[in-house]
Formats: structure tokens, sequence, C-alpha cells
């Protein structure tokens, strides 16, 4: 495998139902803290929505936005500030924008679909929004960027894949640095079809539980700040590896023998040089669908039982086209603080799974980490970090 | 390992000139016009009647099942069809899918495919509320759907991605594969880049300025595949990358230069500048000098494909 890497992960930013910042997400996760008061709303259709578009237009000064683009600003101005990057940084240096969406790639205005499909005209102005606005290059002509853009959609693997190919730009010197991650938006038509599938929970998720019942979708943005080894800015973790395969087995369940999350792993510790023993902990998809778990909890008690396996979609539901991203970050903040959290949800192990994710804050030194992604369409993404101590 | 040149080893494309690459190969030496037809739809303003560069058909082989092809929309048939001969152009004989499928990667660009697939979904929701919320149409609702259908139908299990990146969405497409190729994480990837114009397309357009959709160059749609290889794996070769810039590409050098250069065969779309790479491909191979395909965005940011020969 070809690479250039390690890469610098230099910054982090986050926003999901676990916090709007990562002292709030790091509080829920390790100090037992609960997410804001405010932060949270579980609609009637049980899902997790931020509560804070409203401030965020204020903020950004962004009335008529693309509220996905929005969460992505807020994780940006995060993990810009966190890197210690200023705007007049970003001016002087060649900056990639890599984002990866489910709904951030759609129009979700539900009024302007419920009027066309009914047979009215409304106004082409959402519609226009969304042509106008692809999130990537959104987020580039918003800081004013000179660097590629990409905008993928791989379902729940985006945000990770997003990484993945900023990662590439680094390797290829197109870029000094890359703003990469994940962004989505969960709204009545997602919760509608997911409920279809018979796939939401009726209570919180329980991720490997025995007896888990399925997910809870939730809003959110992740983004890494991404630079080649060397930079001024201090490095917060290591990016050693990605790595992507196809399960080629049916849309909406993933391969029983985990055929492409195989293929993944196995080009994440090529690109990385590691080995499958080297690995610390895992950061699961976790969703707490039967098959999801079951797929991704025998590859692991099969392939890395001496991994810790952590599972967070306990607090923040399923953040979809955001989840690998958003769950690459608290992989980071995981090597950064030498903890994981505990699973919440999680209470009884599944005999057919034979592994059990953490279900308290355990400590340790922890120096490589694998963060998977399960979508839809067979997609399966590795993202394999490291430690910079 | 070096992987030496990443370069253009099989071509497909379906369009209003036909289904095949001998299509625009007849188009681009003025032996073939587009297909044309009008379409009435509904508009801000009253009804309209548009002219469209449109796929009059799209006939997949009979080892597609016939259930399956009848439960494909247009725009996924469209798509298979572009896979199917770029994939049997770049592989005559035994196919790299067969004994090396995980060495085999997939990427769709499009930037309208999802929003129509995703309106298949709602439309039912709609009309029929949450009782018409049907599971199949909301997993193929899904933006990687198409990529998700390809990869199961053609076996493959390298990694696979959906970019749409509007105007740019070629580059991106390309940029990707090309990425995967220098990474060695695989040794061809299939790139497939087109839309179909569905009637919220021609909503929007009529709705911004009516002029824009019934232009000199129609609307037009369709879908080009491209296998791209390592330089040693590839059997074929129309053109090498040199390279893939995803912005400020009209920096590239001022040779022969593509930019919607040949609308007039595959008519005005986001993705068509897929169109102009395939000829790009198709004019480098014949004469051996490099072409640069360039993609300017509605904000002018530019994007663009450099090829050379690949000899």
């Amino acid at each position: 495998m070809r690479s250039s890497t390690p890469h610098w992960i230099t910054g982090l930013g986050c926003v999901s139902a676990a916090g709007r910042n990562l002292s709030e997400t790091s509080a829920a996760f390790f100090s037992g803290g609960s997410p804001s008061p405010g932060l949270l709303d579980a609609s009637e259709e049980r899902y997790f929505k931020l509560g804070i578009v409203e401030s965020l237009r204020l903020k950004f000064d962004l009335p008529n936005a693309f509220v996905p683009n929005l969460f992505a600003l807020e994780a940006i101005d995060e993990a810009l500030a966190h890197a210690g990057l200023t705007r007049a940084d970003l001016r002087k240096c060649r900056v990639g924008v890599s984002l990866g969406s489910t709904v951030g790639a759609t129009n979700y205005d539900e009024d302007f679909n419920r009027a066309f499909f009914a047979g009215d005209c409304p106004s082409t102005d959402s519609l226009w929004q969304y042509f106008k606005t692809n999130s990537a290059q959104f987020v580039s002509r918003y800081y004013d960027l000179t660097g590629p853009v990409l905008m993928l959609n791989n379902a729940c693997a985006s945000g990770a894949d997003a990484i993945g190919a900023g990662a590439a730009w680094l390797d290829n010197g197109e870029c000094d640095f890359v703003i990469c991650g994940g962004l989505d938006l969960i709204y009545g038509k997602i919760y509608r079809g997911f409920k279809s599938l018979l796939l939401c929970s009726p209570a919180n998720c329980r991720p490997f539980d025995r007896d888990r019942q399925g997910l809870v979708l939730g809003d959110g943005a992740g983004i890494v700040v991404l630079e080649k080894a060397g930079s001024p800015r201090a490095a917060r973790a290591l990016f050693l590896g990605a790595g992507q395969g196809s399960d080629a087995f049916h849309p909406t369940s993933p391969h029983p023998e985990a055929r492409g999350l195989n293929v993944a792993v196995s080009m994440a510790l090529a690109q990385a040089g590691r080995r499958l023993d080297e690995i610390d902990f895992i950061n699961a998809h976790g969703t707490a669908t039967p098959h999801n778990d079951l797929t991704e909890g025998r590859w692991t008690a099969r392939h890395a039982p001496r991994a810790k396996l952590v599972a967070t979609k306990g607090y923040t539901g399923h953040t979809l086209g955001a989840a690998g991203a958003v769950e690459a970050v608290f992989t980071v903040l995981s090597l950064m603080e030498g903890k994981l959290p505990a699973s919440r949800g999680f209470q009884n192990t599944d005999p057919e799974i034979g592994i059990a994710p953490t279900t308290t804050v355990v400590g340790g030194d922890f120096k490589t980490a694998l963060s998977f992604s399960l979508g839809f369409g067979g997609a399966n993404s590795a993202l394999c970090l490291g430690a910079a101590r | 390992m070096n992987p030496g040149k990443i370069v253009i080893s099989g071509m497909g494309q379906i369009s209003a000139l036909g289904q095949g690459l001998a299509g625009l190969q007849e188009g681009l030496a003025g032996r073939r016009r587009p297909w044309r037809t009008s379409r009435s739809v509904k508009a801000p303003g009253g009804p309209i009647t548009v002219d469209i560069f449109a796929v009059p058909d799209v006939v997949l082989p009979t080892t597609l099942p016939e259930a399956v092809q009848r439960r494909m929309p247009k725009v996924a048939k469209m798509f298979f069809s572009a896979a199917l001969e770029a994939l049997a152009d770049a592989f005559p004989g035994p196919s790299p899918l067969k004994e090396s499928p995980a060495r085999v990667g997939l990427v769709v660009g499009t930037a309208f495919a999802g929003l129509d697939l995703s309106n298949q979904f709602e439309k039912r929701l709609v009309l029929e509320g949450p009782a018409g919320a049907s599971p199949n149409l909301f997993a193929t609702s899904v933006q990687n759907a198409i990529a998700s259908s390809l990869s199961l139908s053609l076996g493959i299990q390298g990694p696979s991605s959906t970019v749409n990146v509007m105007e740019h969405t070629t580059a991106g497409s390309l940029r990707t594969a090309y990425d995967w190729l220098l990474q060695d994480k695989v040794d061809h990837v299939l790139v497939l880049i087109g839309d179909e114009v569905s009637d919220m397309h021609i909503y929007a357009m009529a709705g911004r300025d009516a002029k824009a959709a019934v232009c000199d160059h129609p609307l037009g749609e369709g879908v080009v595949g491209f296998v791209l290889s390592r330089d040693s794996a590839a059997l074929k070769k129309y053109a090498a990358i040199a390279r893939v810039d995803l912005y400020q590409a009209d920096q590239l050098t001022r040779e022969r230069r593509l930019n919607r250069s040949h609308e007039e065969l595959y008519g005005s779309s986001v993705t068509g500048s897929a169109f102009e790479v395939a000829l790009g491909c198709l004019l480098t191979q014949a004469d051996g000098r490099p072409t640069v395909c360039v993609q300017i965005s509605s904000q002018g940011e530019s994007a663009g494909v450099r090829l050379e020969g690949a000899e």
C-alpha cells in the first residue's frame, strides 16, 4: 500500500446529541455528565434533533442556510479553533474540504416536496438552494478557501470515507491541510424510511445488547483537521490508514461473514502498517440493529478478541452520513484522554455475538484504534487512528 | 510500490446518441445526431414543453433477470448499460472481478440521481401518508443505491463511493478513483458519471428562467463509463490521466481544451463534462496530443482533467 502516512490530526470538532462541542461530549463520555438542557429534543417520531438550529442561524448570520451545513460550520469552527487556525491562516494555505453526508446531498424541504408531489406549483427557491449549496462547496466558499473540494454520499460510511479521501490529498501534496468529516440531518422522511424497514427502536438504542430493538436516529456533524506530519500545530492524534470494502450482498443488510468489512480493515491496516493484534480498541458502528451488531460483533470476537469494543450510538443516536466522522472524533478523544466511555444502553451479552462492549469508563495506554462504519448498500469503512504521544 | 501511470482502459456510454461508445464516435465524426424529444411538464408559470436530448430506451442483457430489470428505474438502467460496456471494453477476456473482486473499486458520480431516487420514496409518502412508506423504495432512495446495486450485481468488493460535487462531479469522481489507484488500494476502478433529466429538474429550471429550459442546447441525459487502471494492469489504453485538479484547473495548460465543447451532441447537463472526458480520450488516442477537460462551477471555480497519450 502506498502512502505517506501518518498524517497529523490537529483539530477536532463535533456536534451531536452527546454534546454541542468537545468538552460537553467529553463530559458525557468520561465524567458521567449529561447533555446540555435544550440540546436534545427526542421528537414524537423518536429521533435526536439538535435544538440549536436557530442559534446557529444567528451565530453564522445565515438565516436561510441549509440546516446540515449549519451543523458542519459549527463543528468546523470548533475544529479550526482546536487546531489553533485562524481565518487569516486559512487564506495563506491551500485548504481542502472533503465531506460526507446522506441528507446533505438531497433536498430535504418537505414543504416543497409535499406541494410538488400533490400537484401544486411551489416556489423553486429551496430546489435552487439545494442545487447551489452542495455542502462541501458551501464550506469552501464560506471560508473562502482555495483547495480541492469533494462531497461523498456513501450512506453511513460517508463521513469515514471523506476522511480517507482527504488523507489521500495530503499523500499527493494536493493541499496543506484538509477539513474533513461528515454531517447529517434527520427529518420525517428519513425516520419513516427506517421505520418502514423495521429498524427503529421504540426505546433508547442498546448496541450489542441481547435485547436490542433497533436504532435511534440523530442529527450530527464531526470534523477533523488533517495535516502532513511536521505541522507547526500540535498533533492530537495520528491518521494511520483508511480502507473501504463492498459486501456485494444486499441493499440494506450486511454480509453475514462481514466480507466488505474484512476488505476495509485489511486495507486500512496495510496502509497503517499495523497488525490486528496491535489494535487496542475498536469504535464499533454498533447501530443496535439485530443484523449489524451480530455481524460486527462476531467479526470482532473472531478477528480481534484482544481489542476492547466501544459503541457510542447510545449517546448520539445514529447520525447516518456523519457517523463515521463523529465516531472518528470520539476515537481520537479516547486516544487523547486514555479513556474509553461506557457503551450506553448495553446491559446483557448476546450469546450469539459472544462479546461485550465497555460497560464503564475504562482507562488504558491506548496507542492504536480502529473505527468502523457499515452502511446501506454494503458500504464498509475502517479508519486506523493512533495516539500522538 | 510505484503504481506507474493511471490509464483509461475501457469506456462505455449511453446518451441521446444511443447506447454504446460507437454512438459517441459517430456523433464526433458528424455521422449521428442526438435523439431529441419533447416533454410537457408543469412549471411555476404554467405548463411548458421542453426539448430534451433523451435516452430513448435502455436494453440490458438478458443475463440480468427480467424481474430485476422491471424494478430498476431508468436512471439505474442507464448506469448499468454504461458499466457493462466499459467493463467489456476493458476486459474482453477473463474479468478481474472473477479473480480478485476486492482489487476492483467503483465510483458513481451524479448530481441528481440521488434526488430522483429519493423522490420516488417521498412521493408515495406524500400521496399516501405514513402507510405509503415503502421499505423497498426507501432502500433505493439512498444516494448510494445505484453504486450498491452495481456492486451487488457485478460482484465488486473493493471500495465504492458516490460523488456529488455538482458541476465538479466528473473531476471529483475521477479524482477519487485516481487516488485509490495511486495508493495501490485497487488495480482497476469502474467510474460511472451521469444524470437523468427529471421533471423536478425541469421544474427548477423553468422556475428560475423559462429560457434556460428551452435553450439552444436542450437538457441532456446520459451516463459515461470509464475503467481506470494501473498501467501495468491495463489491456487497452485510451489515454493516461496526467492529473485531476479539483480546484483552479483553469491553470492547466492551454493545449486542446474542452469545456462544454460538444454539448450539441449530449445536451446541457451538470455532469455532461463526463462526455467531454470521453471525447478527450478518443481525440488523444487518435492523435497523441494532450487534452484538458475543464468544468466551471456556477460560482466560477474550475476543476479539470488532463489527458495524455498512454503509450
